[in-house]
Formats: structure tokens, sequence, C-alpha cells
């Protein structure tokens, strides 16, 4: 009997299994071509609240826009509409 | 061969407005003395700098479109160099998709100058639509996740039926072990018993029947005197009988020695 139920895991509640949402690049999704260094509301959403720029692992976004997107983060650093370090940025 | 360009460049907070567009004027002169064509301009007044510049923590920021040569530009930023009012510039070639961008961009706010009520019904008729567009984007994810989550759930719930089941039916074959267990024994029991009480009948018998040998015996001896002869006989007839009763005897010990140890084995 107690052998038969160790052998057996049994669970309270039903196990919660993450249904993966596949990733897509939203600029090829969209038909965005160009990612404007000016708007910088936009590329805060390419970046942590930290100020680092997002890998492509969690944005999704293709080679062709991450390239893109970090030039333009890039950019708006160095007008100092975005910041290259910050705090607690959102 | 002219491209197009992009420069925006930040001007000290310091400066009075028309400072600033005394230097934005001298700039602009100078792209159009150097043969350039100018598309758009666009200033974005006062601005808050993420991070200081010059121990300054605000600037003017102005943005000039235009065609160029691209011999111009080196000459374009040194003249931002060196002028002191200018804390920082950038220069950015643009490309079909860049000048196409700018343009809708440009388009928007004029129509926003020109019809700024119309503009902000229909800006709000593209929110709404933005956001009902949105809002169904988000219903349908939901939807789908709902389902996925129902679809989990289910299976979820038809593995603990399933697993319920198996359990019971282990546990039916358990008790179904158990109780044959029990019934066997009930029953070796019961044999046992019947055959102790078959024994006890026998024992009885015997018992009866060495009475009356005993009984015998004693009317023997009685009748000794009589039938000396017979007596003998019967004397001999009953010691046969009870040697027969007293092996009997035995027999059944062993038996019932035996009895219990294949019960004790059982247990």
């Amino acid at each position: 009997m107690a052998q038969q139920q160790n052998s057996e895991i049994r669970y309270l509640a039903p196990i919660a299994v993450d249904i993966k949402r596949k990733k897509y690049c939203r600029f090829k999704k969209s038909g965005i071509k160009y990612i404007d260094y000016k708007d910088a509301n936009f590329l805060m959403k390419f970046v942590n609240d930290q100020g680092k720029i997002l890998p492509r692992r969690i944005t999704g976004t293709s080679v062709k826009y991450q390239k893109k997107v970090s030039k333009a983060i890039k950019r708006a650093r160095y007008l100092a509409l975005l910041p290259y370090v910050a705090d607690l940025l959102k | 061969m002219q491209k197009q360009y992009e420069t925006v460049f930040i001007m000290t907070p310091v400066l009075s407005d028309e400072q600033m567009k005394e230097a934005v004027s001298k700039f602009q002169g100078y792209l159009k003395k150097n043969g350039a064509e100018i598309v758009y301009e666009d200033h974005w007044g006062l601005r808050k700098l993420t991070y200081p510049i010059k121990k300054k923590s605000t600037g003017f920021y102005h943005l000039i479109e235009f065609k160029a040569e691209p011999e111009l530009i080196a000459k374009f930023e040194l003249e931002l160099r060196r002028d002191e009012r200018v804390i920082r510039f950038l220069t950015v070639a643009l490309d079909k998709h860049a000048i196409a961008y700018n343009k809708k961009k440009r388009m928007e706010k004029e129509k926003a100058v020109e019809k700024s009520d119309e503009k902000t019904e229909e800006k709000s008729d593209k929110k709404v639509k933005e956001q009902a567009e949105k809002v169904s984007e988000e219903k349908v994810e939901k939807e789908v996740r709902e389902e996925a989550d129902k679809k989990a759930e289910v299976k979820a719930d038809k593995d603990a039926e399933e697993k319920a089941a198996k359990e019971a039916e282990v546990k039916a074959d358990k008790d179904a072990e158990e109780k044959a267990d029990k019934e066997s024994e009930v029953k070796a029991d019961k044999d046992a018993e019947e055959k102790a009480d078959k024994e006890s009948e026998v024992k009885a018998d015997k018992d009866a029947e060495e009475k009356a040998a005993k009984e015998a015996e004693v009317k023997a001896d009685k009748d000794a005197e009589e039938k000396a002869d017979k007596e003998s006989e019967v004397k001999e007839d009953k010691d046969a009988e009870q040697k027969a009763d007293k092996e009997d005897e035995e027999k059944a010990d062993k038996e019932d020695e035996k009895q219990a140890s294949e019960k004790e084995k059982n247990k």
C-alpha cells in the first residue's frame, strides 16, 4: 500500500503548464521600416528599467530590426532623449 | 548627387529667445549659402535632458532636415562645433524609409495644425478605432488563453479522474485480496473448528467405547468367574479395541499438530 502511494506523485491542484506563445517581430508584423531615434517613448519599450537595451530573446525582434532598434536607442542616448544609465526608469 | 540629412542640435538653456532664433537662422543661412535645400524645420523648444550635458540639465532642441552634398556635412558640423551655444548635435543621413517616415509624420502634423478641430475628431476616431482593435486583439488573446486554460483544466481533471479510477481499481483489488485472505482464514478456521468438532465427536465416541469397554471389563470381572474362557476372549477383543482406540487418538493428535503448524504458516 504505502510503497504504491509513494510511487505515484499526487498533486493537490492541477499543475500550471505555461503555454508557450510564439514570439514575433513587431516591426515585421506591422510593417515598420524605419525606427525613429527621436521617439523616446517608443524606444522605451526596448529598454529595461536600468536603461539597458533588451535582448532579442525577450522582445522577439528579428536581427534586422534589432540592429536598427539598438542604433536608434544609442542615437537617442547621445541626444539625451534616453539615459545611458538609469534607476527605476519607467 | 544630393543626399537627405537630418540634424538635431541642442542649444544651451541660458540663451534668450532672440539669441536662440539668431543662432538657428545662422545655421539655416550657412546651409542655404552652401547649396543645401532645407526640407523641414522643427523647434522642439526647451526640453529636459535625461542626463546633464556641460552641467546643463535642459536644452533647446532644434531639428533641420535638408538635402545637401555629402561634402558639406563635415563643414556644417565644423560650424556647429565652433559655436559655443550648441552643446550637442547629431547629423544623420536618411534612407528612403526614413524620408517616407518623416514625410508621413510631417503630413500628420500639418493636418493637425490646419484642421485642429477636425483633426482632433479624426484623432479621437483613430484612437477609438485603435483602442477597439487593441481591445479586440486582447479579447482574442484572452479567449485563446482561456480556451487553453480550460483545456488544461479539462486535461487535469481527466488525469485526476483516471488516477482516481486506477487507485480505486487498485484498492478494489487489494480489498478483494484482503477479503479473499480473510475468507480463506475464516474457512480455515471453520475447517479447523469442524475438524475439531469431528475429532471431539470421535473422541467422545472413543470415550464411550472405552467406557463401554471398562464397563465391559467390570462386567467381565463379574462374569469372569462365570465365563473365564469367554472372558479371556472378550478381554483380548477389548484390549485390541483399546489399542486401536489409542492409536486413533494418537493419529488425531498428530493431525491436530499438523493443522496448527499449517495455520501458523498461513498466518
